[in-house]
C-alpha cells in the first residue's frame, strides 16, 4: 500500500515537474486555427517592367529540378533549385546551370508556413520567366536568388507558349508595360528554341 | 431681388465646391475582409526584441502598434501575457526574403472574426544598417498592425498611406522620403469603415 502511494506521489511530482518545465520553455502559444491569409510589407517594387528589367541581376526562363524546405527561426521557407532553360540577362549564368531561388512558405516536419496568395510556391513541371536579384552577402545564409518586386518578377508559361502573370496582383503591372514584357518573352522563347535546335 | 439672386449664386457655388470636394477626397485603403469582435486586443511584443535590438527599437514597435488607437479600431493593449494574446510580434534575422515584415492571419472562416495575428519583422538585409532609425520599425509595426485590424494594401498612385505594398513607398529609410509612421486618411477611413 505504502509502495503504491509512494509511486503515485512520485508520478505526481514528475508530472508537475514536466508541466512546470513546459510552461517555462513554451514562450508563446501557437494558434491552432487555420491561417487564412498572409500580408506583407514588400521591400521594393517597380513601376514598369523596364525598371524591373534594369534592376534585375538575371532574367531567365527555368523549371524546378527539386525543392527543399528551410527553417529560419519560426518560419518555413522553400529553396527551389531551378534549371536554367534560357538567359535573357546575366553574364555569369548559362543554359543548363542550376540556381537557387528562395520563397517564403513551405512545410517541414509537420510545421507549415503558408505562402503568399500574391506569390504561391512555384510548381514542378511548370516553366517560369523569372526576374531575379541575388541576396546580399549574409553571415547566416548562403547566396541565393529572390524574385524581383516580391511577386512582380515571375510569370508562368501557358500551354500556348506565352508567359502570363502568376497572380492577379501582378497582371496590371505587366499590362502597363505590355510591349516590353512581350518583347522579353519573345526573345526568351526564341533563345529556348535555339538551345533545343 | 438682386440680393436674393446673389445669395442663391453663392449658395450654388458653395454647394458645387462641396460636391467637388467630396468627389475628390482620398480613396479608401482596401479591406481584407476580417475584423475583431472585441473592443480591446492584447498584443504581446516579445521581450527578446529588446534584448536583441535594444529598447529604442522595442519601444518604436510598440509605438507603431498602438498608433491605431487613435482610430475606431479596437484599443490595442500591450500585454506581458505570453499565453493569452491576440497579436504576437516577433523580430528575427530571416535573411533576405523580399519582404520587411509579414502578418499571419488566424481567422474564423465562418464568421470572418479574427482569432489572432502573428507579426514577424525581418531585421536582415539593408535594414540591418538602419537599426537606429526607430521610425522604420515604428512604420513597419504600424503597417502590420493595420493588416491585423483588417486593412489591406493601398495601391492608389500618389496617395499617402502607411499601407502601401512596398516599404519604400511609405518609409524610405535609404533616401529619406517618404517617412510615414502613422495611419493616413485613407487608412483611417478604411479602419473606421470596418469598425
Amino acid at each position: 500500500m505504502k509502495k503504491s502511494a509512494s509511486i503515485l506521489s512520485a508520478g505526481i511530482i514528475v508530472l508537475a515537474f514536466v508541466l512546470i518545465l513546459r510552461s517555462a520553455f513554451s514562450l508563446t502559444k501557437e494558434p491552432e486555427d487555420t491561417v487564412v491569409g498572409v500580408s506583407a510589407s514588400w521591400s521594393k517594387g517597380y513601376d514598369t517592367v523596364e525598371q524591373m528589367e534594369e534592376a534585375s541581376d538575371i532574367i531567365i526562363s527555368g523549371r524546378i529540378k527539386h525543392s527543399e524546405p528551410e527553417v529560419r527561426e519560426n518560419l518555413v521557407f522553400t529553396m527551389n533549385h531551378i534549371e536554367v532553360l534560357s538567359v535573357h540577362k546575366g553574364s555569369n549564368i548559362s543554359v543548363g546551370d542550376t540556381i537557387k531561388l528562395l520563397q517564403t512558405g513551405g512545410t517541414f516536419k509537420g510545421k507549415t508556413t503558408v505562402a503568399f496568395s500574391e506569390i504561391p510556391l512555384l510548381q514542378e513541371e511548370v516553366e517560369y520567366l523569372l526576374f531575379l536579384y541575388k541576396s546580399p552577402a549574409d553571415k547566416l545564409y548562403e547566396e541565393y536568388y529572390l524574385i524581383m518586386g516580391g511577386f512582380q518578377g515571375v510569370a508562368s508559361k501557358t500551354m500556348e507558349g506565352s508567359y502570363q502573370a502568376l497572380s492577379s496582383a501582378n497582371s496590371k503591372f505587366i499590362e502597363d508595360s505590355a510591349d516590353r514584357f512581350a518583347a522579353i518573352t519573345t526573345q526568351t522563347n526564341k533563345a529556348e528554341k535555339e538551345v533545343l535546335q | 431681388m438682386k440680393n436674393s439672386v446673389r445669395i442663391t449664386k453663392v449658395v450654388c457655388l458653395l454647394l458645387l465646391a462641396a460636391l467637388i470636394s467630396s468627389s475628390t477626397t482620398h480613396a479608401v485603403t482596401s479591406a481584407l475582409g476580417f475584423y475583431w469582435d472585441k473592443t480591446s486586443v492584447y498584443c504581446y511584443v516579445k521581450p527578446e526584441i529588446r534584448t536583441r535590438y535594444g529598447t529604442a527599437v522595442y519601444n518604436a514597435i510598440i509605438s507603431g502598434i498602438t498608433t491605431w488607437n487613435s482610430t475606431e479600431a479596437p484599443n490595442t493593449v500591450i500585454s506581458d501575457d505570453y499565453i493569452n494574446w491576440d497579436v504576437l510580434v516577433d523580430m528575427y534575422q530571416y535573411g533576405e526574403t523580399g519582404w520587411d515584415a509579414i502578418t499571419y492571419h488566424y481567422v474564423d472562416p465562418d464568421t470572418d472574426i479574427s482569432e489572432s495575428h502573428q507579426i514577424c519583422i525581418n531585421s536582415s538585409g539593408p535594414k540591418a544598417n538602419y537599426l537606429s532609425d526607430t521610425g522604420l520599425w515604428k512604420a513597419l509595426a504600424c503597417h502590420e498592425m493595420g493588416h491585423a485590424h483588417g486593412a489591406g494594401h493601398n495601391t492608389t498612385n500618389g496617395e499617402s498611406s502607411i499601407l502601401k505594398p512596398y516599404t519604400e513607398d511609405y518609409y524610405d529609410y535609404v533616401d529619406g522620403y517618404p517617412h510615414i509612421t502613422v495611419p493616413q486618411p485613407p487608412d483611417i477611413t478604411c479602419i473606421n469603415g470596418i469598425y
